[in-house]
């Protein structure tokens, strides 16, 4: 249930972002909070949502079957959740499940996009944060990859 | 006068003197009686060894040996030279730090053991042609086994020993000495220290002290006083050696040089050639590296602890759960020559090589540790200019 | 000759000192904890390790995970990996195991007096960094905020798992937990140990403690910079094969440290330079 509008977002991905470019994405932006069990996202449903975190835990999951459920990485505070919205074709990969209440910022990624195709510098500015946000979360996924404390003798 | 400069000050110390060929058994004698095994040269499976030695006839007499990249021959000299060789294959380490030491055995009692320590009277050896780069690596293995926590096996061994050290008079094939700046000239930590001089049918040898021990030994044999003339053939004769020797190793910047080359393309080079054989570190008078064993009786009801050398050549050296940690052959090259010429300074205050050589010799492709250092050297300039 | 000590007065630090096993607890399905009692007590510093010698098998390096403050116990928590492990996760109480040591140097809990703390613990390496944060626990009004940062592969590889929930319920300390790998039985967090970084209260000045595999404290020293620790304030405990963990036979050097006497702990700054180069 939206909280209402926004007129400046206070989140690490959109520090130092110039007072034209935040009016324009406070312009798409509303606060948002989440109770337990809630799902803000599931797998193949349309992304047209990203959700910057102030508060509460959201797990990144899916549902592996045999295997159970799969827990892969867990958001909190100053993450990001969501980036599915920049790339057709706009489908949410994972399921997001709260599972600690999450206070977050919601972008509208049908609005985020028609904004950037207007304006490329904004555009451009949101991509580079963007891409930090894919770079930290690939890194991650490495090094849960390598497994560092498994037996490997 | 060079050959009076090493002794000065030191408590012992006498004059030069001079002992003849014919009286040389007389050093051998009074060592004897004064309670040591003499270790000396002798001549054994086509190769020149330490060996315990009774009389002057156990020595390699006439003989010399002939040094290159894997390469050593012993030949006929010209002369009747007790000590006309250049360096024996195995080092002294092999006494003071023997390959095997029986650290302690447990004994199994009632659910739980009890340790004994190895109890061994611990031998007193006099080691008969110390060469000036010998006793440089002796004093280098004093300080690692001397250091946070000394070495009771190691010192108990050292303690008791006495040192005959012989300057060299001519230089072998792989010798360096002089570039590592420990020979030939024993300047220090010998109890009696001799110069072999050989002119025609005239044999003797300027012999001088460095210790008390020394001195009295010294006192108990048939000598005649130096004339100048003595001493200035020894100092001659050894300048001659440090003229000839046959490698050099140009240590300038050298901890600076392997540290900033770590992946230099040379060590994939050299690692294509090594064999991984671990001689170099088993004749190295320096390498002091060693692993432990324990032997358990058939019974069970005692177990030995052993200590015993180990190689950083082995893939085990760096053994943790999982895998070695220096799994490549480069990598454990590496290891060897950075830390002989580079991370020993940074431990003990000095360098690991001595310039003995024994590395090169025996190496069985020739590797050379002095070659492999001008390349990194050299081809290192050759990237600096790109 | 030689001007060294004499040996006849010098105790052999090859020695072994058997010690009766107390107590055995199995933390995972490959890890456990083994309490031994030491013949007049065991002072040690936290982040030493000593030499255990199971009878007639060998001899392995283990870091001492138990309290420094109750040195009439000498507690270890091991993983099975190796032949010695594997022997002494078959010891039962009354037992003997033998001891040498403690050795090397430990956590810098006097330089990180009256500043901030943050311990970054992963898998097996939370066991050295328990006697640090159990005497800082002792000792808390010594430090300002206190943090712990604690990685494990998954919920069932978790150690000392009722001493985390305790520690967790300290208002003075402040303790994240996370697991690479879950099912949604596991309510904590899922993601590798260094997303936890960002998250602790610590000022510039504060000192790291960071103990795990070497990936994991790479990695970590890397999330540290990134929140702007000075290099020299970070501490890792460093991990080599270990013979004689005196310092005389090689096998632990790392560079020029000999890791059992120059280390396991050493400042990141000091081996930053090591760590970028391979089998090294």
């Amino acid at each position: 249930m939206p909280t209402g509008d926004v007129t400046r977002v206070e989140h690490p991905l959109l520090a130092g972002l110039s007072d034209e470019h935040m009016t324009k994405i406070a312009g798409c932006a509303w606060g948002d909070r989440f109770e337990e069990g809630e799902y803000l996202f599931r797998v193949g449903e349309v992304a047209n949502r990203c959700f910057l975190i102030s508060a509460g835990r959201l797990s990144l999951e899916l549902d592996g079957g045999e295997r159970g459920i799969i827990r892969i990485a867990t958001l909190q505070e100053e993450d990001v959740a969501g980036f599915s919205w920049i790339f057709p074709p706009h489908r949410w990969n994972w399921d997001g499940r709260v599972v600690e209440p999450v206070e977050a910022t919601v972008l509208d990624g049908e609005a985020l996009r028609a904004l950037k195709t207007k304006d490329h510098d904004l555009g451009y500015e949101l991509l580079l944060r963007f891409s930090a946000v894919i770079s930290d979360r690939l890194e991650a996924t490495r090094l849960q990859l390598m497994d560092v404390y498994g037996d490997h003798g | 006068m060079t050959a009076t400069r090493s002794v000065y000050g030191r408590e012992g110390m006498t004059a030069a003197s001079v002992l003849d060929r014919h009286d040389f058994d007389h050093l051998i004698s009074a060592l004897t009686e004064e309670g040591y095994q003499p270790i000396g040269p002798i001549l054994e499976g086509g190769r020149i060894i330490y060996g315990p030695i009774g009389s002057s006839s156990d020595l390699p007499i006439g003989k010399t040996d002939l040094h290159d990249g894997g390469l050593y021959r012993v030949i006929d000299r010209q002369d009747y030279a007790l000590f006309g060789y250049n360096l024996p294959s195995d080092s002294w380490k092999q006494y003071l730090f023997p390959p095997r030491t029986l650290l302690w055995s447990a004994n199994r009692s009632n659910g739980s053991f009890t340790v004994q320590p190895a109890i061994e009277e611990p031998p007193r050896l006099a080691l008969i042609g110390v060469r000036a780069c010998e006793l440089a690596a002796i004093a280098i293995q004093d300080r690692v086994f001397t250091g946070t926590h000394p070495d009771p096996h190691y010192l108990s061994i050292r303690e008791r020993v006495f040192i005959v050290g012989v300057n060299c008079v001519q230089a072998g094939g792989t010798c360096f000495c002089v570039s590592m700046g420990t020979g030939p000239e024993l300047s220090d930590g010998y109890d009696l220290v001799l110069t072999e001089l050989i002119e025609g049918d005239d044999h003797r040898f300027l012999i001088r002290s460095g210790t008390a021990a020394g001195g009295e030994v010294l006192s108990r044999l048939p000598l005649v006083p130096a004339v100048p003339s003595d001493c200035s053939n020894a100092e001659g004769l050894i300048a001659t050696a440090a003229d000839h020797m046959g490698r050099s190793l140009d240590t300038d910047g050298i901890q600076q040089l392997l540290y900033e080359n770590p992946e230099h393309p040379r060590w994939d080079a050299v690692a294509s050639r090594c064999l991984q054989c671990a001689n170099c570190t088993m004749v190295c008078p320096t390498c002091f590296c060693s692993t432990t064993e324990d032997r358990p009786s058939l019974d069970g009801s005692s177990a030995d602890r052993w200590r015993t050398w180990d190689s950083c050549f082995s893939l085990d050296y760096s053994y943790i759960h999982g895998g070695a940690i220096r799994s490549s052959a480069k990598a454990r090259y590496r290891q060897w020559m950075t830390h002989k010429l580079a991370t020993w300074i940074d431990q003990f205050g000095t360098s690991g090589c001595v310039g003995c050589g024994r590395c090169i010799t025996w190496c069985p492709v020739g590797i050379d540790i002095t070659r492999e250092v001008q390349a990194i050297r050299t081809e290192e300039a050759s990237h600096a200019h790109r | 000759m030689c001007t060294v000590t004499t040996a006849e007065v010098l105790p052999d630090p090859m020695l072994t000192t058997p010690m009766v096993v107390m107590a055995r607890r199995q933390e995972t399905a490959d890890t456990f904890t083994i309490d031994l009692a030491p013949p007049g007590g065991f002072p040690f510093e936290p982040g030493q390790f000593t030499m255990l010698y199971v009878y007639g098998v060998g001899e392995v390096p283990i870091s001492i995970s138990g309290d420094p403050a109750r040195p009439e116990v000498l507690t270890h928590t091991i993983r099975r990996a190796g032949k010695v492990t594997q022997a002494l996760a078959g010891l039962k109480p009354g037992d003997s195991v033998g001891v040498r040591g403690p050795y090397g140097r430990g956590w810098p809990l006097e330089a990180a007096r009256d500043k901030d703390v943050v311990l970054v613990g992963g898998g097996i390496g939370v066991a050295p960094l328990r006697p640090a944060l159990t005497h800082i626990i002792n000792h808390r009004a010594d430090y300002r905020l206190v943090s712990m940062a604690i990685g494990f592969r998954s919920p069932k590889e978790m150690l000392f798992v009722d001493e985390i929930r305790q520690w967790r319920q300290h208002f003075d300390l402040d303790i994240e937990l996370t697991v690479d790998a879950a099912d949604d039985t596991w309510r904590g967090s899922v993601g590798v140990v260094t997303r936890l970084i960002p998250m602790l209260d610590a000022g510039e000045q504060a000192v790291a403690m960071v103990c795990g595999p070497g990936v994991m404290m790479t990695f970590t020293a890397r999330a540290l910079r990134d929140r702007d620790f000075q290099p020299e304030n970070i501490y890792v405990s460093l991990e080599r094969n270990m013979k004689c963990g005196i310092g005389l036979c090689g096998h632990c050097q790392y560079g020029p440290l000999f890791v059992c006497t120059d280390g396991p702990v050493r400042q990141f700054s000091e081996v930053e330079r090591l760590f970028g180069i391979r089998e090294v």
